[in-house]
């Protein structure tokens, strides 16, 4: 194959506006987060009916509850009447969620305003009809709760396309999800999902953290904006035997993914990885132009050692947030400018970014 | 209930306009910076502001910089006692005259270049080095620029323009709608500053918001008979009182002792009123008081709460915290989460209840009237 680094398919399209001007992450707010699917819970946290979780997907505030029928819904977080954020916090409830400011009771189960106090002397004209909970859309995969600020928003299983039979055997709703932490860095979102899906950073950044793995035989695919990626453990036996000496390996995984980790992304910045040991999440979300958090969520098989499971993960993302933050500082500089990229490694920035002009344009992505 | 209060009545009464409680303001009004400029501009910048108690500068010459909307604005205690202000802003070079609380005496001086201005007017009384430097400069024309300054209940109000509408026409009956409290026999025995994540207006409309007590406050406030609450409005001011419920225990005022010269009818209601535009102000047996809500930027404000009781009282830990749970765990807890979840594109207010919410489709009108 022919590649060059002038190609179209691997340049870097975005300008350093994209990383630091307040008015792009508006416009990402708008036409991107406002509408799309975002992860936002796991199953395990709505482990019973009535229990709900606190969430945010774009600048949408979101209820996320399971209902007396089983069932997960979503509402946005703010009661109909002056506003107020319906719970502010993770909980459970009985059959309504109730506001504090003004008593409105809310059905659990559709979110239909059910109870107005004082409703004779104040309210009287009032459709309670008109007044429930927005409602949300939502979607489950592999144990993880994501959810769409428009209640009629594409379907979350074609959202998802083909991307679940191409992550291995991994079925990770067989997991648990043991840990969460949330890690605020200084850079643009977008740095760090770039940084996630390039493949070429893994010999140096990671020289030591990710030295265990075979990045020649690295493969990875994008499928649309999403991405799946695949790479095996060094060494032969001896290297397989001392990857999960002293772990809880996942049971239910097949030979290929015992010897070997995994990363993944569902567009445009629900991050995932997978080892032997672990499936986890690290959802970037745009705090400002230059601040993000990530939601960091570590599923394994119930019992294992949670700490350590944290810090094996953290002890590459760190590497990443700290390469995120360190291009973060000189992006505003006056010359700052992206040379260019590798012609295969770096090749999903490329095909990221297009994903990501296509939606702020509002035009299909080209082919 | 007690005769000075012509203004209470159990049915809203309204100085007119608002019929239908809605809620009037565009959401962009509790974070957009262009809202927030036109109101320091347009609304605190051509109103009475309240910005001092007298005790914060006892003596003459103490000296004291504030800000009135947008406008920086030193106060100066006379030689001769009065309170007066000017703009904080040397005729020179525009350098602010003081940046910090003290006591200048007869005259202050701008530490930048010396010049010195007197305290019981503002005029240029010295110059450095004038003869060679400044040696035709009419002194007379270089006093400091004057903003009106009056004072009512110890507390010290200030309106940036100097021929502002006299503040005892402002403040019209309201000093007479709050109840038989004479505010000279009482002194500042507190002074507590909450920080907000939230617009300055989210707090005060619940403040004259009468629906949320039953619910909101349903522990803190329960001993009070919200189905008797009076309120109405005085003018551009709101007031409002209630009585505790029938048999309800008296809350306890703890080191702080029951306001001597109330009669007793008066010690049983809890009142809040509101001068407009921002200082709410509340009173019980024990303390009146006052918590203007001073607006930091769009999204975020400061409550500057000023404890007002008997001499000798103090506001001790437990009184305290009874205090803030109303004003800063429950009112502010709710204001803050309104903030928080203001931005979500699809937020919207819905519909206000038809008596209980009414005041606060009145504090809009009166806002939109200043801001038109």
């Amino acid at each position: 194959m022919d590649l060059r680094n002038d190609d179209p398919a691997t340049r870097f399209l975005l300008p350093p506006a994209a990383y630091r001007d307040p008015a792009w992450l508006e416009r990402e707010q708008h036409a991107l987060f406002d509408h799309t699917w975002q992860l936002v819970a796991a199953e395990d946290e709505l482990a019973t009916p009535g229990s709900y979780v606190e969430a945010t997907a774009g600048r949408s505030p979101l209820i996320v509850v399971r209902g007396h029928d089983g069932v997960i819904r979503a509402f946005h977080n703010f009661c109909r009447h002056r506003g107020m954020a319906v719970v502010c916090a993770a909980g459970r409830t009985d059959d309504t969620l109730r506001c504090p400011y003004h008593g409105w009771e809310f059905r659990t189960d559709d979110g239909a305003l059910v109870r107005i106090p004082q409703r004779a002397g104040q309210f009287a004209d009032l459709e309670p009809d008109r007044w429930g909970l927005v409602p949300a859309a939502v979607g489950c995969w592999g144990g993880m709760v994501f959810a769409h600020p428009d209640a009629d928003a594409e379907p979350f299983e074609s959202f998802l396309g083909e991307w679940p039979q191409h992550i291995g055997s991994y079925r990770p709703e067989r997991l648990q999800q043991l840990a969460r932490v949330r890690i605020e860095g200084t850079f643009n979102w977008k740095l760090f999902v770039e940084n996630h899906i390039d493949v070429l950073h893994l010999w140096y950044l990671h020289d030591r953290t990710l030295a265990d793995f075979d990045h020649p035989r690295f493969e990875h695919r994008n499928l649309g904006g999403h991405w799946v990626s695949y790479e095996p453990v060094k060494g032969g036996d001896a290297g397989r035997a001392a990857i999960t000496q002293g772990t809880t390996p996942i049971a239910h995984i097949g030979e290929r993914d015992r010897h070997g980790i995994g990363a993944h992304l569902l567009f445009p910045n629900m991050l995932m990885a997978s080892s032997s040991e672990f499936w986890i999440s690290y959802a970037v979300t745009p705090l400002a132009a230059d601040r993000s958090a990530i939601d960091l969520r570590v599923r394994a098989e119930p019992g294992a050692d949670a700490e350590r499971l944290v810090a094996a993960a953290r002890s590459f993302i760190d590497e990443d947030v700290f390469a995120c933050e360190q291009v973060q500082a000189v992006v505003g500089a006056p010359r700052f400018e992206v040379g260019p990229l590798a012609v295969e490694h770096e090749r999903p920035i490329t095909t990221f970014q297009r994903h990501l002009l296509a939606v702020l344009d509002g035009t299909p992505v080209a082919a | 209930m007690n005769a000075v209060e012509p203004h209470n009545t159990a049915e809203p009464r309204n100085t007119a306009i608002a019929e239908r409680a809605t809620f009037l303001l565009p959401k962009d009004a509790y974070f957009d910076p262009a809202w927030y400029e036109r109101e320091q501009r347009d609304l605190f910048g051509r109103v009475w502001n309240l910005v001092a108690a007298e005790c914060d500068l006892p003596e003459p010459g103490d000296v004291l910089p504030v800000r009135v909307g947008a406008d920086p604005v030193l106060l100066v205690r006379g030689t001769d006692g009065i309170v007066r202000g000017y703009l904080n802003m040397c005729r020179h070079r525009g350098m602010a005259i003081a940046c910090e609380p003290g006591r200048a005496g007869a005259h202050v001086r701008c530490p930048y270049h010396g010049w010195e201005f007197s305290a019981d007017d503002g005029t240029l009384v010295r110059i450095p080095q004038r003869r060679g430097q400044f040696a035709d400069v009419d002194t007379a024309a270089w006093s400091l620029l004057p903003v009106s300054v009056q004072s009512w209940a110890g507390l010290v109000f200030c309106h940036p323009d100097p021929h502002a509408e006299p503040l005892e026409r402002f403040l019209g009956h309201y000093p007479v709608s709050i109840g038989p409290f004479d505010t000279s026999a009482l002194t500042q025995v507190a002074r507590l500053r909450v920080p907000l994540r939230c617009n300055w207006k989210l707090y005060i409309e619940n403040h004259i918001d009468v629906l949320h007590l039953w619910y909101l406050h349903d522990q803190s406030l329960g001993m009070y008979d919200h189905a008797h609450f009076h309120h109405g409005w005085v003018g551009p001011h709101w007031v409002s009182d209630e009585q505790l419920r029938p048999g309800a225990e008296r809350p306890r005022g703890g080191a702080m002792l029951p306001i001597a010269h109330l009669p007793d009818a008066e010690r049983d209601v809890l009142r809040a009123n509101l001068i407009f535009p921002n200082v709410p102000t509340s009173s019980s047996e024990t303390m009146w008081i006052t918590y203007q809500v001073v607006p930091t930027g769009p999204e975020t404000s400061e409550l500057d709460v000023r404890v007002f009781g008997e001499p000798g009282s103090q506001l001790d830990a437990s009184s305290e915290a009874i205090l803030l749970s109303v004003l800063r765990d429950e009112d502010g807890f709710a204001v803050e989460q309104i903030q928080r979840v203001l931005r979500s594109p699809r937020f919207e207010v819905g519909p206000l209840a038809a008596a209980h919410e009414l005041p606060i489709t009145r504090f809009h009108e009166l806002l939109l009237e200043r801001l038109r």
